[in-house]
């Protein structure tokens, strides 16, 4: 039983540590590489450069409870968006899913009926922008050009043109008419838009659908509810694919 | 001795404040995104870069700390990164913003006071104060770097007599 071990302290610099140290590295800087370029796939917009509606077919109507329906008439499937144009998540929803949401109610796969709230009016510097772009985007639909109302919606939660929560400045009904124009809307509408003759009637379209929202058992906006289901588009890209 | 043992606590303590800070905001990229836009500093074509690329360093700079490797360097980057957080929280403050900080998760718009930004603030200095720790005590127990480590204290053993 004879042991010649002596037992030697474990220098420093063995190369044991070295290649596990290495080997460290390179798997954090591939986890965090990859994490990377995964997060930024799965936050940047689908179907870029789609743009919004093109299809001659596809029909928009202002219905008299004032939700807005964008789609051809025989389009196989029908969901509800509920969103705030002053809501910086629904504006990231639009980002993500609004140009593959626009290939899909072309394409007849989906009808949107746009129910446009203004809850968040308290946030916006005027006090009432929200209501007033509820006002406007019902002007743009009532024209009957769904085009220019894809367009339209689009550019209300760009980032460039949807105003900050808590900011120190929102859009007057000039500047929204103007957006409308920009966006290919009718002389009509920016006229509806600048003399703010909906905005009375837009306050209560935006309460009936608030409760709307609250009865459909969404917790906020964006909500996307299909058949009396919430889905989960915020978290799921692949939503609009698999409607 | 308990040098290396507050060391060792520091190490661990500030890795899980990276690793939690930065799973929370892999997991709602579209919550990051808004809470890096709100802060009103960088323009729109550097909100999401920045909205994708920070939760992963963090982690890296968590993982780093966990395994124990470049501690020093790391806890370096760690209050460089902790005092530009502090400086942005600052600097929202002082113009007057209204928003959660989304230092771990939330953020956009929010409901806060002077009190809110106070206590992320002098919880960032809490984290600053492990790391500053870290820069001059870098050596602690259960550490894989060379420089980190702890040497090995076993005293040799007596050859043993047939």
């Amino acid at each position: 039983m004879s042991s010649k071990n002596k037992y030697n302290p474990q220098p420093e610099s063995s190369r044991s540590t070295y290649i596990l140290g290495g080997l460290a590295v390179l798997v954090i800087a591939v986890l965090v590489i990859g994490g990377v370029i995964w997060q930024s796939n799965r936050s940047k917009p689908r179907n870029d450069g789609y743009g919004g509606v093109q299809n001659s077919e596809v029909q928009v109507a202002l219905q008299a409870d004032g939700v807005v329906l964008l789609g051809k008439p025989d389009a196989a499937t029908t969901v509800d968006l509920f969103e705030d144009p002053m809501c910086p998540y629904c504006a990231e929803l639009e980002n993500k899913n609004g140009q593959e949401l626009a290939q899909s109610i072309d394409d007849g796969k989906v009808a949107v009926r746009y129910h446009v709230l203004n809850f968040l009016n308290r946030l916006s510097a005027s006090g009432d922008y929200s209501t007033r772009a509820v006002a406007a985007s019902e002007c743009v639909a009532e024209t009957g050009d769904a085009v220019a109302y894809s367009a339209f919606h689009a550019a209300l939660f760009s980032p460039a043109n949807q105003p900050k929560e808590n900011g120190s400045s929102d859009h007057t009904n000039e500047e929204l008419a103007q957006i409308a124009r920009d966006a290919g809307a009718s002389d009509a509408a920016a006229e509806c838009i600048t003399t703010g003759a909906k905005v009375e009637q837009a306050g209560a379209h935006a309460e009936a659908g608030r409760q709307a929202l609250a009865a459909s058992g969404a917790t906020g906006t964006p909500a996307v509810v299909k058949d009396g289901t919430v889905i989960d588009a915020l978290s799921n890209e692949n939503w609009v694919s698999q409607l | 001795m308990w040098i290396k043992v507050v060391s060792l606590l520091a190490r661990l303590s500030l890795a899980a404040v990276w690793l939690v800070s930065g799973a929370l905001k892999v997991a709602d990229p579209a919550q990051t995104i808004i809470a890096v836009r709100a802060y009103q500093l960088l323009p729109e074509d550097l909100v999401r870069p920045v909205a994708n690329t920070l939760p992963f360093f963090e982690i890296a700079l968590g993982l780093l700390l966990l395994i124990g490797l470049a501690v020093r360097a790391t806890a370096s980057v760690s209050a460089v990164l902790l005092l530009v957080l502090i400086g942005v929280i600052v600097s929202v403050w002082a113009r007057g913003l209204s928003i959660d900080c989304g230092c771990f998760g939330g953020g956009g718009a929010a409901d806060v006071n002077g009190w809110d930004y106070a206590e992320e603030i002098l919880r960032d200095v809490g984290f600053l104060a492990l790391a500053v720790w870290l820069i001059v005590f870098p050596r602690s127990p259960f550490a894989l770097g060379l420089r980190s480590r702890t040497p090995f204290s076993v005293t040799p053993q007596q050859t043993m007599a047939e």
